[in-house]
């Protein structure tokens, strides 16, 4: 493949000065050989047309369609009681939100000392990622701090695995002891 | 007061997950989006399909957006991304169904328009995908060698060879 920056005119220009004189604004490398040249006076004119047109163009008013941003925001309003859980080239999968809060809710309950979980989304995850807010009841017994430690790894780590989504924070509370 | 500030500052918001900051940022950058939709595949319906595919994209990568770059750069990318996707689409179905055009140019579009500017248009859409999609950042998008470099992921000179190319290539197409 050659070079299009090594291309000369007839006359032995560079075609790429002629390029960069009249789209970059650069001095004519030889303002006395173009004075007389007919190859680059031909060249030039041939160019300094296709960057007056391209000034049109640029210059032509383009409006979005009116219904634009109403498309848009009405597709993502309605993805919003679906979480997007992955999305690649070939298509994107989308879970809903009470599927992520069944997973949470399982994770709590599986853990010995649990005896009631209640889980919500709450808001403020960036997209591509969960926030829940979590209220347990547990049973007399267990040490409280490190039962609410297993919890909340837990549940992140289920909804991770089994849900495909990042949990960024997990708000609990224990609510009340049997 | 949403309405006035800046991109940075909706940006954060989004990232929380709102949606209404996200709104504001579409409104905002529509028009420039659209325009390179429009002028990399020349058809209205096909640019309002790309620009819009491409914000939604955008919402749902938010949190992939490290702001090292500023929002418009960012959306220009993912813009161009999913334009040269549509490209590359539109070409296997042409292989698939011979008498389909690249080049699609709505003749009422054309009409109303000088008619210099539609043969320009017509001869950017005849250009490769990628010295098309550089030459639209640079000369119709406004954007820096540099900024056309980062908007594509690739380098200056690479940038710069494609631009020159295209040049040539318009003005080689005036002989015609």
């Amino acid at each position: 493949m050659t070079d299009p920056r090594d291309t000369q005119l007839a006359c032995g220009t560079p075609i790429v000065n002629l390029v960069e004189q009249v789209f970059e604004g650069a001095q004519a490398s030889d303002p006395g050989h173009q004075a007389d040249c007919l190859h680059c006076q031909a060249a030039l004119r041939k160019l300094e047309s296709v960057y007056d047109r391209m000034r049109g163009l640029a210059a032509e008013p383009v409006a979005a369609p009116p219904d634009l941003v109403q498309n848009v925001m009405r597709r993502l309003r309605r993805d919003r009681t679906r979480i997007l859980v992955s999305a690649d080239p070939h298509g994107s999968v989308t879970v809903e939100q009470a599927v992520i809060v069944q997973i949470a809710r399982l994770a709590a309950l599986e853990i010995e000392g649990v005896a009631f979980a209640s889980v919500q989304l709450t808001r403020g995850a960036p997209p591509g990622s969960v926030a829940l807010s979590a209220q347990i009841v547990v049973d007399y017994g267990p040490p409280i701090p490190s039962l609410a430690a297993t919890v909340r790894d837990r549940i992140q780590q289920h909804v991770a695995r089994y849900g495909g989504i990042p949990v960024t924070a997990v708000d609990l509370a224990v609510e009340d002891i049997e | 007061m949403v309405l006035e500030a800046e991109d940075r500052v909706l940006v954060a918001a989004a990232r929380r997950g709102d949606l209404d900051a996200f709104e504001v940022l579409v409104r905002r950058h529509q028009t420039p989006i659209y325009r390179l939709a429009l002028r990399m595949l020349g058809s209205h319906s096909d640019a309002q399909d790309v620009a819009q595919e491409a914000f939604i994209q955008a919402w749902r990568s938010l949190a992939r957006f490290r702001g090292d770059s500023s929002f418009s750069t960012w959306m220009h990318r993912i813009a161009v991304n999913r334009g040269l996707n549509h490209i590359a689409a539109r070409r296997s179905d042409r292989e698939l169904s011979p008498e389909l055009t690249d080049v699609r140019t709505d003749p009422a579009e054309i009409v109303e328009r000088s008619a210099q500017l539609a043969i320009l248009t017509r001869e950017i859409l005849a250009l490769s995908p990628d010295q098309r999609a550089a030459l639209v950042l640079r000369e119709l998008q406004g954007l820096s060698y540099e900024e056309v470099a980062q908007t594509l992921g690739v380098s200056l000179a690479a940038v710069k060879g494609r631009i020159h190319r295209a040049r040539l290539a318009l003005a080689e197409a005036m002989d015609k």
